[in-house]
């Protein structure tokens, strides 16, 4: 019979990637595994009050149990995890969520440890999708708004020459439609639900086909009492459905949402502009200072900036050669 | 605006000190002119990203910390001037009496849940500080705007509790106030 | 207690505290904030209220209220209530009800800058009623035309209420404003039908005035232009090409202070009153939109929205059925209770019963029409016995007209949004077409 109620809480919709595609799966496997003993209830589009920045807190806080939610959606709160939102860092969703987990365990203890994590994972890395014109090279983005989905990006995208725009998500579809922006380096599973594909046709990669430009850090994760309250084998469901035995399934979801919506806006007249390797070195050069920026910073604040950079990387690098 | 006082769905004037009414006047023109700011910078990102090709930058951000400055500094106002709207079908015709003291009921509730949300906010204000968090293109530190909106929630505390007593002393003397 | 009996007497709890005077936002905060606690425990509640008042004043998206408030503000006091007035009287005062007309005709072109109802209806009676009363118009039909002329300020865009709706329902405030449109303008075609019916059977009522020249009459649109410009540079620049929701809003209400010094000799003492005008109604919506999101914070948590759906989907009554039920119960409620508060309180229950019935379109045109619907009916309890705010108000500025007799003069106009709401139901694409036309 049923002994643990699991509420779980985030912002998108009930037919997102995230819900059809991750959590649906996640909660048939647990509820099977407990004998029908946990009973997970998923409330999508915040339906349980607040905005999406506060989600973290309410699962840290027990007003939920579960929350899934974007680390940056709280600039300055999570230093650390940042690291993966500078440019460039992010490639398919399975190699980043990958890497963010050999990273979570060396780097991320201290910035999550008023919860229980059960997933830190990451979406395909965002391309830029613009309406005006098409980007095809760095001198194309000159001048153009461009909403930026972290502050990394907002510098990156300034130090590329574009005019960085923060907006919040449910804006961008209307801002591009009005002109009030040119562009947007969103994931591209967000494409269809947030009705952008009718209005950004062009799409640019970076280096390679589905080269991104930057990520997000994605986190899933539980009341920490809640966690603890667990009896040993409800606790063992739940560690064999989180972390890295959660991760690969995560970062397929996402990648086939990501294939699935870039397929629908090529048959839908969309093209896609893939920069040349050999010019993104000159894109990364430009944002060389925004790397160093973080590393300052994150120095500044007492831990070993380049360490942390450089363990991102090695972590990229060695989930991208399997 | 000259617009007349509605004569129901809006709690009975009362009589407060002047220099509360004064006080709330204050707060709600600092807001107002927080609001004729936001106005004036949104009007010129506009017009910075038409002819330039560049809007302010932080413009969506600066209107959202702005927002809950002009929200809370409007509220102590509202309470003075009996603005919120009310149900009022039901007693009308219990006299004046009767009004008054289901008013002073009213404001006891709204004071109750006044001191609660100003004391939630406080720590909200105050872990905002102890986690940095920020804007995220003009890095603005959120808890700034608390010391603006913290001051605005003690007065719409102190508002409602003599609202409250105005309204009990008008139950009690049985007066009318038209 | 479970579930859906638990969100029952949440809101026995609740119309029982606003029967007794407890401010509607105050009593959709005391029981969204105790049942909260009582269904999801009391430590989670402090929780929650931390960090939740802050980002509901400070949400991108709402900031479009407090500035079209003071759009409507600034605009009340650049006085072109009076140039609107005039116009509208140069072209109908000579006929029979003719300035009860253009009473109907000054509160559209109003509200085609104001967004609320209330501020419509204030600001045209000033000037509408004493001319009406001056060439011997009844009470009963110069504050009957301006208190149903006033509701046409909430479905003329641009529209706090549409603004409340679109959030709500995750619509784009765009689109609404535009599919308000043609119902707007057959609301107002409506209300002077009414009043020519009106004096076609009482014709003392609203005897003609002399007819103006058309010399006259040209230069009464003379002084409209600036209205003309704003409303198409907010509304055509928000559709079209510019600039988000509350960007028009900023523009709107930048547009209305230039005219409110230019035009209207504003000074600092004539702002500062402007500034206190916004922060009154500003403080009201917020307040009751804090409270309507505490509320349905412990109902969703009771699951009661889900459950509703549920039932009502299983329940085998026809989609029409349940749109029928829902609009006479806004008409009910809105006989006693504040429009707003109204949508605040039910829109997150009913929208998502709404998108999932079947009327034969999508869902984005379903939850568009069903807005439009809704905004309609919850206008009609503006005018409609006992409580009926616009009657009201210029019930109260008209001090030799009784109250009964107000009540009277809106009768040939509730009528007419009778007739309204049947066509709307039955041709959706009244609404939906000029949206569907500019794709
Ligand atoms: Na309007
Ligand atoms: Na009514």
């Amino acid at each position: 019979a049923q002994e643990v109620v699991l509420r779980v809480h985030h912002f998108l919709t009930g037919d997102s990637p995230l819900e059809v595609g991750i959590l649906q799966p996640w909660e048939k496997a647990i509820e099977e595994q407990s004998g029908g003993r946990i009973d997970i209830q998923r409330y999508p589009s915040m339906q349980l009050g607040g905005k999406p920045p506060q989600l973290f807190d309410q699962a840290r806080d027990g007003i939920v149990d579960v929350a899934w939610t974007l680390l940056s959606y709280t600039p300055g709160r999570f230093p650390i995890a940042e690291v993966f939102e500078l440019p460039f860092m992010g490639g398919t969703s399975t190699q980043t969520t990958m890497a963010l987990q050999e990273f979570q365990a060396k780097h991320l203890g201290k910035e999550l440890e008023q919860v229980h994590p059960l997933l830190i994972h990451a979406p395909a890395a965002y391309k830029i999708h613009t309406k005006t014109k098409p980007v095809a090279g760095l001198a194309d983005l000159a001048g153009m708004k461009i909403r930026a989905p972290s502050r990394q990006m907002t510098e990156a995208l300034n130090a590329l020459g574009a005019t960085a725009v923060g907006m919040p998500v449910p804006e961008v579809a209307q801002a591009l439609t009005t002109g009030v922006i040119d562009g947007a380096v969103i994931p591209w599973e967000v494409f269809g639900s947030l009705r952008i594909d009718s209005v950004a046709k062009d799409h640019t990669e970076m280096g390679v086909e589905n080269g991104g430009m930057s990520t997000s850090v994605f986190a899933l994760v539980m009341n920490k009492a809640k966690y603890d309250s667990l009896p040993d084998d409800l606790k063992k469901v739940i560690d064999d459905n989180s972390g890295a035995n959660l991760a690969p399934l995560a970062g397929k979801a996402l990648d086939d949402a990501e294939a699935a919506e870039r397929q629908k806006a090529i048959d839908a007249g969309g093209t896609i502009h893939v920069i040349p390797e050999a010019d993104v070195a000159a894109w990364k050069e430009n944002t060389k200072p925004v790397f160093d920026a973080w590393v300052k910073a994150a120095t500044d604040a007492g831990h070993d900036g380049q360490t942390i950079l450089n363990d991102a990387r090695a972590a990229l690098v060695a989930a991208g050669a399997k | 605006m000259a617009e007349p006082e509605p004569l129901t769905e809006h709690a009975h004037p009362v009589v407060v000190p002047h220099w509360l009414v004064a006080l709330c006047r204050w707060f709600a023109t600092l807001g107002g002119l927080v609001l004729v700011a936001m106005m004036l910078m949104t009007v010129a990102s506009i017009a910075r990203r038409s002819l330039l090709g560049a809007p302010i930058p932080g413009d969506f951000e600066l209107v959202e910390i702005g927002s809950a400055i002009v929200v809370s500094c409007f509220l102590p106002w509202c309470q003075i001037t009996g603005g919120n709207v009310l149900v009022d079908f039901f007693t009308m015709k219990a006299g004046p009496r009767t009004n008054h003291a289901l008013e002073a009921l009213g404001d006891l509730v709204f004071l109750a849940i006044g001191i609660l949300l100003t004391w939630r906010m406080f720590h909200g204000a105050s872990e905002f500080r102890e986690y940095g968090e920020q804007s995220m293109v003009l890095r603005i530190p959120v808890w700034w705007g608390f010391t603006v909106i913290l001051p605005a929630m003690a007065l719409l505390i102190v508002t409602t509790f003599f609202t409250m007593i105005g309204h009990w002393r008008a139950a009690q003397a049985g007066e009318v106030r038209a | 207690m479970t579930g859906i009996a638990a969100g029952l007497t949440g809101f026995a709890v609740l119309l029982g505290l606003m029967a007794i005077r407890i401010p509607i936002a105050v009593a959709m905060l005391a029981v969204g904030i105790g049942g909260y606690g009582l269904v999801n425990g009391w430590m989670p509640l402090l929780a929650y209220l931390k960090t939740n008042t802050y980002y509901q004043f400070s949400t991108y998206s709402l900031s479009v209220i407090p500035l079209f408030v003071l759009m409507g503000e600034f605009a009340t006091h650049a006085g072109m209530s009076r140039a609107l007035y005039r116009a509208a009287a140069a072209f109908l005062g000579h006929l029979r009800g003719g300035l009860a007309m253009a009473s109907i005709g000054g509160c559209a072109a109003f509200g085609a800058i104001c967004g609320s109802s209330l501020a419509t209806a204030a600001t045209m009676g000033q000037v509408a009623l004493p001319e009406m009363r001056r060439y011997n118009y009844s009470g009963a039909l110069s504050t009957g035309s301006l208190a149903a002329g006033g509701t046409l300020g909430i479905l003329i865009p641009p529209s706090v209420i549409l603004v409340l709706y679109a959030l709500m329902a995750e619509q784009n405030i765009a689109k609404m404003f535009v599919a308000a449109m043609i119902p707007g303008i057959i609301a107002a075609i409506g209300y002077m039908i009414a009043v020519a019916v009106y004096v076609r059977i009482r014709p003392g009522e609203g005897p003609a005035a002399p007819a103006a020249s058309w010399t006259e009459r040209l230069a009464s649109l003379r002084e409209t232009w600036s209205i003309i410009l704003i409303f198409g540079v907010v509304v055509v620049g928000m559709y079209g090409g510019w600039f988000t929701p509350t960007e028009g809003a900023a523009v709107g209400a930048f547009g209305a202070f230039v005219l409110a010094v230019l035009h209207g000799g504003m000074r600092m003492g004539g702002l500062i009153t402007c500034l206190q005008g916004t922060a009154k109604t500003s403080a009201m919506i917020f307040l009751i939109m804090l409270g309507a999101e505490m509320f349905n914070a412990f109902l969703s948590a009771t699951q009661t929205p889900m459950l509703a759906a549920t039932m009502i989907a299983e329940s085998g009554l026809s989609p029409m059925m349940v749109l029928a039920a829902i609009l006479l119960l806004y008409l009910a409620m809105g006989c006693v209770m504040d429009s707003m508060s109204m949508l605040l309180l039910t829109i997150p229950i009913f929208y998502p019963i709404i998108a999932g019935l079947d009327f034969g379109m999508s869902r984005e045109d379903t939850l568009i029409w069903f807005g439009i619907l809704a905004v309609v009916v919850v206008e009609v309890g503006l005018i409609t016995p006992p409580v009926g705010m616009n009657v009201f108000v210029i019930n109260g500025m008209a001090r030799d007209v009784p109250m009964w007799e107000s009540f009277r003069g809106v009768m040939p106009f509730l009528i007419s949004d009778i007739l309204r709401i049947l066509l709307l139901v039955a041709f959706p694409a009244i609404t939906l077409g000029l949206v569907r036309a500019l794709g």
